[in-house]
């Protein structure tokens, strides 16, 4: 049976913010920039708004975590003046901003809210940073860092070297992916790579920052922010623009147990239930989708998702994607809009704004005629994924 | 080559791990009621909530799970030995216990398989005394 709320709750503006790499702005700019954008996309003022959610946590070593700086919190849009109604907010810490559009969507389907403000601020700090230096570790760090061991990057390496071995798969074969994110991103104007060309030989030239994972199987960090803005497909009916309705949404909650890291944990033992869940909820399956915009911090993620969301069997993402038909106008397009290894590094919520773009036929050069339903699979299965399907009709 | 590695800061939870280690021994912690080994270690048992957990030693025998070389300069301390590899080794004793580690003996990197028999061998000990875990292939049938 489908879920009982399936196509009540609807994104009815989304809003972009410049997106740069690096800038002498407060992030606080950006995030005003995308939450103006958003509200007008829906004819709504800033009184109109009762609800905030986001997750804010700036993902890098040596991160301030201040608020308007490098982190966008609630705090910063309810200290905004014109922000006078807010009677509900939630600031997600797991599962990245798709928690966020999770609360947002329970908040409306409670009646705790009319109007919910979700955005994901996102911030590169000048200079070097992600480095981590120390003379000693504490904490489990005394278990890494002497090995040389500290950043996410290393984990999804060690753990892309195990999928690689245990499938006898190649990582050239990857270039299927990162090459058709980049021609997307060259047909999306918010892309930080919107005018520049990736060629295999760029792929193959790239260098190595933990083998296997090259730097172009890295997504590309970037300061800007996404911003939209959730109500009820009622009031929805009767806004400025068409928006799009979520189908099914919800959490990867299978893993338990703390580990080493989470990135040894099955992809199908994290992934699958809760796949399965959204499936059963929409009412679908994964090969009903028009396309797939699936987190690709690291590039492997997309594949763990292919496979444990049912889009192929296990071992067979890297065989899935090649040949065009992960393209758009190909028989399953995945990351229609450059993927955060070509868009930047928006931490899934580029992801959700391009389902929003194609359900609405909003996205020019890269429109899929007729998308239908949208699923967004957001993290990694195996760091508590969230994920929703998003469609054009209730 | 000079490596400077972050040195490991022992603390109440963590001292029987380093204890053992300089003694030439491989412990990790484990439920005294459900006999769940847990690593790293915390103040509760992850698996049954149970609050004994104490260390005990293991057979210093795994599995190579997986290996990665950094080309990239992450921790400080390690820039004079990029590219260098980190092993993630799955314990013998229990499906999904894993320790981060690295090869011994560096020559021998090209010769690593997914799956390979290791065993641990110890560090000379860093500044602060403490002695790392290293691990090098199983002889017998590695």
């Amino acid at each position: 049976m489908t879920w009982a709320h399936k196509g009540k709750i609807a994104i009815a503006g989304v809003g972009f913010s410049e997106i740069e790499r690096r800038t002498s702005r407060p992030l606080g700019t950006h995030a005003l920039m995308a939450a103006d954008a958003a509200l007008a996309d829906c004819g709504l003022g800033y009184d109109d708004i009762d609800g905030l959610a986001t997750y804010p946590l700036a993902p890098f070593l040596g991160a301030l975590q201040r608020d308007g700086e490098d982190v966008i919190n609630v705090g910063f849009f309810l200290s905004q003046p014109r922000m006078k109604n807010v009677v509900w907010y939630s600031q997600a810490g797991e599962g990245l901003v798709a928690t966020a559009l999770r609360d947002a969507t329970n908040a409306l389907i409670a009646g705790a809210c009319n109007y919910v403000l979700v955005w994901r601020a996102m911030y590169v700090p000048p200079g070097t940073y992600g480095r981590a230096a120390m003379r000693e570790a504490g904490g489990d760090q005394q278990f890494t860092a002497p090995w040389g061991c500290m950043s996410p990057l290393q984990w999804h390496a060690l753990r892309y070297r195990n999928y690689l071995e245990t499938y006898g798969k190649t990582r050239e074969q990857m270039s299927a992916l990162v090459l058709n994110s980049r021609a997307n991103a060259n047909k999306n104007p918010h892309a930080i790579f919107h005018d520049r060309t990736l060629s295999l030989e760029d792929y193959q030239a790239a260098r190595m920052i933990s083998d296997p994972l090259c730097l172009l199987d890295c997504d590309v960090p970037v300061t800007g922010c996404v911003a939209m803005v959730l109500t009820t497909a009622e009031r929805a009916r009767d806004m400025k623009n068409k928006p799009a309705y979520v189908a099914a949404i919800g959490q990867q909650t299978a893993v338990h147990a703390a580990r080493i890291s989470y990135t040894t944990f099955d992809h199908f033992d994290c992934g699958k239930p809760l796949a399965d869940r959204l499936w059963r909820d929409a009412g679908f399956g994964p090969r009903d989708l028009s396309a797939g915009e699936l987190y690709d911090g690291f590039a492997p993620s997309t594949l763990y998702w292919l496979e444990s969301a049912g889009f192929c069997g296990r071992g067979e993402a890297l065989d899935f994607i090649q040949d065009g038909r992960i393209a758009i106008g190909g028989e399953m397009p995945i990351n229609t809009f450059g993927g955060s290894l070509s868009e930047g590094r928006l931490h899934g919520m580029g992801h959700v704004a391009e389902a929003v773009a194609q359900l609405t036929d909003l996205a020019g050069p890269r429109q899929i005629p007729g998308a239908s339903a949208i699923g967004v699979f957001d993290g990694s299965p195996m760091l508590r994924g969230s994920a929703l399907i998003l469609t054009r009709d209730p | 080559m000079s490596l400077t590695r972050p040195m490991p800061r022992a603390d109440a939870l963590t001292q029987g791990f380093w204890d053992a280690t300089a003694e030439g021994r491989l412990a990790i912690q484990r439920c005294a009621a459900c006999r769940t080994f847990q690593h790293p270690p915390r103040k509760i048992c992850q698996e049954c909530g149970h609050l004994e957990v104490a260390f005990e030693n293991v057979s210093g025998r795994g599995r190579l799970w997986s290996w990665t070389t950094t080309h990239h300069n992450i921790v400080a301390g390690f820039e004079e030995a990029l590219p260098y590899q980190c092993l993630l080794i799955e314990l013998d004793e229990q499906k999904g216990l894993f320790v981060l580690s690295d090869l011994a003996d560096r020559s021998i990197e090209a010769e690593l398989k997914l799956g390979m028999k290791m065993r641990v061998v110890f560090s000379e000990p860093l500044a602060n005394g403490a002695v790392l875990p290293q691990f090098e292939p199983d002889g017998e049938g590695a």
